[in-house]
């Protein structure tokens, strides 16, 4: 019995998210954030999630915790983890699974933290909840996890209060925060959005190296393509709450099929080579409650044709592993 | 540099903010926010100015244009300084220089529609005859900027995070600017839309002869515009050249690991090398030597005790450091 469910763990995906819907119920109508996401996580992988803002990337990270409140809903789809069902969870169930199994950095260090507590009572919370640990055993372990993290002196720094820290020392305490149970999905959204780039350079530095010798695998929502292509092994690119292109990083990033890929690629100005005029993507995302019946990139795309504005096309694969909805994905090279 | 078609001289331009004190009794110190910062910036150039937070380049835009007092140094406008003069003489400046804020949420007044908020400039400035030819010239640049003449009369709120920098952008042309200071004018906006007011700016440029300072974290947004660029660390002006040099050749140690932290499109970035610790906060008045030396592997005694000066390494391209020529 016990090497059946071995094999069945070694063998399937670590996290396996089918046709997620995540609905949010207004009184103007309903938002569609995230409709009919799918996408699989191994074991030790990284998989970056990219979008514009509102595009529902936040929302597709926080539904794998069940961390959706109302007027907010699920309203279908699987969520499997580790071989079991998280939609089938108890809300009691799940508060073991979260900050323990799967735990999440938020994107800001200000407000993520609670001002009136010293770091290490924040620390050691998750500790004694999620590891059993107490007293000095905790507080040992809270240092210990500060050094980890990079922070400089952590005997005396675990004493002190938030606001005595910079933004990038704070998010290193987020960091440890979620690392302290080992967990082995971390789901990291727009962790080093609001720090500066030598110190994103270092944090990110620190979070590869952390979740890879865990052999942890780590969601990376962000809305920085460069960045992604920099550390993980998988791309989904979102726009409107589904998912239009996945795949490896290099065949994304290199190959780009979806013509929104390739507009995103072609509008962030590069750091080498010739300066060209920059790429536009034409118009807006659309409104939510106004979305287009067919494709929903199709009012704004250069290739748009009929049938894009009367059906929306599936994903299909156009290489190995490399996924796309677009009616006339052409493979283009830069 | 000539001197006809230079349009701003600053030069050792300080400025300083005093610290609280930690007992009544005790003298007030004082933080160099900006210190001993000079630049020049030619007519039609963009001048891209960059450093992580807290690097005093908001500052010295902020100073440059009057809304700081400088504590030293002289602020050559057209000709003329203008780093003494009172408010009622700086009014003429005023007009000539604009500038656009980072954050178009809360950069535009929620109460007025947006014609109003172009408008009011042209009215206080006295730049139309009555309030109709004032409208009808807000129009005119609210079209320049692509804001539909059928959103003139609605709020900011109902516009976008672009189409409210768009508005932005307007107000500050309004008044027929020649040197308009966009403080990271795009940084709170998705890439998309950031490629459509990059394009817009440098459109505008041509069309209107303006000068810009362009202050942004973003080194690849800073290349893509930037005739020149500038870089600051600690309140103190590192490295300045032309943006080909500074990216492709830079000199300063400061620059190198920044340009280095960048992450590259499609490029595995977890092995490159990276500066160790953070910023520390900026040096009290009293400080000696290099702002970067503590975080410098190449510093040597003479940086700790000596404030180096910005020397011409080559031609146009100037840096502040004492081992860089080693």
């Amino acid at each position: 019995m016990t090497n059946i469910r071995e094999v069945r763990k070694e063998s399937e995906f670590l996290l396996d998210v089918r046709e997620l819907k995540t609905y949010f119920h207004t009184f103007k109508g309903v938002v569609k954030a995230v409709d009919g996401v799918s996408f699989s996580l191994k074991r030790g992988d990284i998989l970056g999630v990219v979008g514009e803002s509102g595009c529902g990337k936040s929302v597709t990270g926080f539904s794998v915790l069940r961390l959706i409140d109302s007027p907010g809903r699920i309203e279908g789809g699987e969520i499997i983890f580790e071989g079991d069902s998280l939609l089938k969870k108890s809300e009691r169930e799940m508060e073991k699974i979260r900050g323990n199994k799967i735990s999440m950095i938020f994107q800001d260090p200000m407000t993520s933290l609670n001002p009136v507590y010293t770091i290490k009572k924040q620390i050691c919370e998750t500790l004694e909840l999620h590891g059993g640990l107490r007293g000095k055993e905790a507080h040992n372990r809270a240092v210990e996890l500060l050094r980890l993290v990079g922070i400089p002196s952590p005997e005396s720094r675990v004493n002190y209060y938030p606001h005595q820290f910079s933004g990038g020392m704070r998010q290193r305490v987020i960091i440890a925060i979620s690392l302290a149970t080992s967990p082995s999905l971390i789901i990291a959204d727009e962790p080093t959005t609001a720090l500066d780039v030598t110190v994103q350079a270092q944090l990110m530095k620190r979070l590869y190296q952390l979740v890879k010798s865990n052999n942890s695998s780590m969601i990376l929502i962000t809305h920085d393509l460069s960045l992604v292509s920099g550390v993980s092994d998988n791309i989904i690119v979102m726009y409107c709450g589904r998912v239009i292109e996945k795949g490896s990083s290099e065949s994304v990033i290199s190959m780009p099929a979806h013509p929104y890929t390739v507009g995103l690629l072609e509008s962030i100005p590069k750091m080498t080579g010739e300066r060209k005029m920059l790429h536009q993507i034409s118009g807006m995302v659309p409104n939510p409650f106004e979305m287009p019946p067919g494709c929903s990139f199709y009012p704004r795309c250069e290739l748009g044709q009929k049938i894009c504005e009367a059906e929306y096309p599936r994903l299909r694969e156009i290489e190995e592993g490399h996924y796309v909805s677009c009616h006339f994905a052409g493979r283009r090279n830069f | 540099m000539a001197g006809e078609d230079l349009l701003l001289d600053v030069r050792n331009m300080t400025k300083k903010f005093p610290l609280a004190r930690t007992g009544i009794f005790e003298k007030i110190k004082y933080v160099n926010a900006v210190k001993n910062f000079s630049v020049s910036i030619k007519r039609k150039e963009i001048f891209g100015l960059v450093g992580e937070s807290g690097c005093g380049k908001s500052t010295a835009a902020r100073t440059i244009i009057r809304l700081y007092e400088p504590d030293e140094g002289k602020i050559i406008y057209d000709g003329t300084d203008i780093s003494r003069f009172a408010e009622k003489e700086l009014r003429p400046y005023r007009k000539k220089m604009q500038m656009v804020f980072q954050n178009p949420y809360s950069s535009l007044n929620p109460r007025h529609t947006v014609k109003e908020i172009v408008t009011q400039p042209i009215m206080f400035h006295k730049l139309a005859k009555n309030r109709s030819e004032a409208e009808e010239k807000a129009m005119y640049y609210l079209d320049k900027v692509g804001v539909l003449r059928s959103q003139v009369d609605r709020y900011p709120h109902q516009f976008s995070g672009g189409q409210r920098q768009r508005i932005s952008i307007a107000r500050a042309l309004a008044v027929a600017p020649d040197f308009i200071i966009a403080d990271e004018p795009v940084s709170a906006l998705d890439v998309s839309i950031q490629a459509q007011i990059l394009n817009l700016l440098l459109d505008l440029r041509e069309e209107f002869s303006l000068s810009f300072m362009f202050i942004a974290h973003d080194l690849a947004v800073v290349r893509h515009v930037s005739d020149r660029v500038g870089i600051m660390y600690l309140g103190c002006l590192v490295e300045y050249g032309p943006y080909s040099r500074i990216f492709e050749n830079p000199l300063h140690p400061y620059t190198k690991t920044l340009l280095s932290a960048v992450p590259v499109l499609g490029k595995r970035s977890m092995e490159s090398v990276v500066l160790s610790g953070e910023v520390p906060s900026a040096p009290t008045e009293d400080f000696t030597g290099c702002v970067f030396a503590h975080r410098c592997i190449r510093h040597t005694e003479q940086c700790l005790k000596q404030t180096p000066v910005l020397k011409e390494i080559e031609s146009e391209h100037f840096i502040a450091c004492w081992s860089a020529d080693k």
